[in-house]
């Protein structure tokens, strides 16, 4: 047996490897799992996790475009969708332009501009009155489009701008110019 | 039990006797199934060994197997071939946990040396039969111990591509063809690797210092 080759010791080493003792038990201890029956639980809770992922996958995108959610974009809005991205009002960068204006008509409705760049942020339609915060980041001269702003009267439009801004209102009696203001100056 | 008598029976009649009760386990007997695990539990076990090793779950995957065989025995359209399909089924579930998350951490949780000691240590190992023959001198025995843990430190170093098809071969229980299907390789393929595997350790071995 010491005088074994480096073959023999292999195929020794590797036969011991998958070697497993007698078990005159096992088939008595599969046999009982066999007889055992299904946790009752398990069906049930099968069940309800399958019908909760069908249910999620049917809620979630209509959640998405529900009407009880903050006022959707609009069209010209979801098309500049990028804009999205940028970070809400409460963090928004020191250079933001503020510009504050009263408007008192509801739903201001203000037509794209030829070169729209700005989309506008969801406006929660049931606060009233409104802060708007729309940014951009033109990097030359540029118009804001807002478009069909749905939404009740806005007392104040935020303007975070990189860029010396052009709002271009429609619809909208006396929505002033919004021009740079000192702090980017 | 029939894990002993199946290792009196003469091939034959295992063949007959493994399709006369796959034939009732297929007509609803689990009396028959249980005999039929019975009849092939030992080769079943030393199936999940090679992917596992010497892990106490070994016996977990192949209790795992032999209860998805129950459930699908209707499918099984050769009964004759019952052996094959059990070790097939047993090598998915072994290598099931295998690829777990917890089969990954266990793998670490077993010490180094741990086959080696298990093989010396379990009654009817060759290695502790040789280790207390007293008519080996002392020396012999120690070297002859040092080169199977070296063996078996360079049989788990070696990829499961080729390890896999390597251990199954050395178990003396299956055909090419068998472990080509449990594979799911081509024969030829399941050829090469066990001559790559015997090339690598030889190689490997020889690196060491332990040459023929």
């Amino acid at each position: 047996m010491t005088h074994e080759t480096i073959d023999e010791t292999i195929d020794r080493v590797a036969r011991e490897w998958t070697e497993v003792g007698a078990d005159a038990a096992f088939a008595e201890r599969v046999r009982a799992r066999l007889a055992q029956p299904r946790r009752s639980w398990e069906v049930p809770a099968m069940a309800v996790a399958s019908v909760a992922v069908v249910l999620l996958v049917i809620w979630l995108p209509r959640a998405a475009d529900s009407p009880t959610r903050p006022e959707a974009p609009s069209l010209a809005a979801r098309s500049l969708a990028p804009w999205a991205a940028l970070p809400p009002a409460a963090e928004a960068p020191a250079r933001s332009v503020a510009v504050t204006t009263e408007v008192p008509a509801p739903r201001p409705r203000v037509a794209a501009a030829p070169r729209a760049v700005v989309a506008v942020a969801d406006v929660p339609a049931a606060e009233a009155p409104l802060d708007l915060t729309v940014p951009t980041m033109s990097a030359g001269p540029a118009a804001i489009a807002i478009a069909e702003l749905n939404v009740v009267p806005v007392v104040r439009l935020d303007v975070m701008a990189i860029a010396p801004i052009d709002v271009a209102p429609l619809d909208v009696p006396e929505l002033p110019r919004i021009n740079e203001s000192k702090e980017q100056k | 039990m029939a894990a002993s008598s199946a290792q009196r029976m003469p091939d034959t009649t295992i063949d007959a006797e493994t399709t006369r009760l796959a034939r009732q386990a297929q007509a609803g007997s689990a009396e028959a199934f249980c005999a039929l695990v019975d009849l092939h539990q030992r080769a079943a076990r030393r199936v999940a060994a090679t992917a596992l090793g010497q892990r106490p779950d070994v016996d977990e995957a192949v209790q795992d197997a032999c209860i998805t065989a129950w459930q699908r025995i209707d499918r099984l359209e050769d009964p004759a071939a019952f052996k094959a399909w059990l070790l097939r089924i047993t090598w998915r579930k072994a290598l099931d946990r295998r690829r777990s998350v917890v089969g990954w951490l266990k793998r670490f949780a077993v010490p180094p040396g741990f086959l080696a000691r298990r093989s010396f240590s379990e009654g009817g190992s060759p290695a502790i039969d040789r280790l207390a023959d007293p008519a080996i001198p002392a020396d012999e025995q120690l070297l002859s111990r040092e080169r199977d843990l070296v063996v078996t430190q360079m049989i788990r170093s070696l990829p499961p591509r080729l390890r896999d098809p390597f251990l199954l071969a050395a178990t003396g229980e299956h055909r090419y063809e068998d472990i080509a299907a449990m594979l799911s390789l081509p024969v030829g393929t399941v050829k090469w690797r066990i001559a790559e595997a015997r090339r690598l350790l030889r190689e490997k071995l020889a690196r060491v210092g332990f040459r023929q």
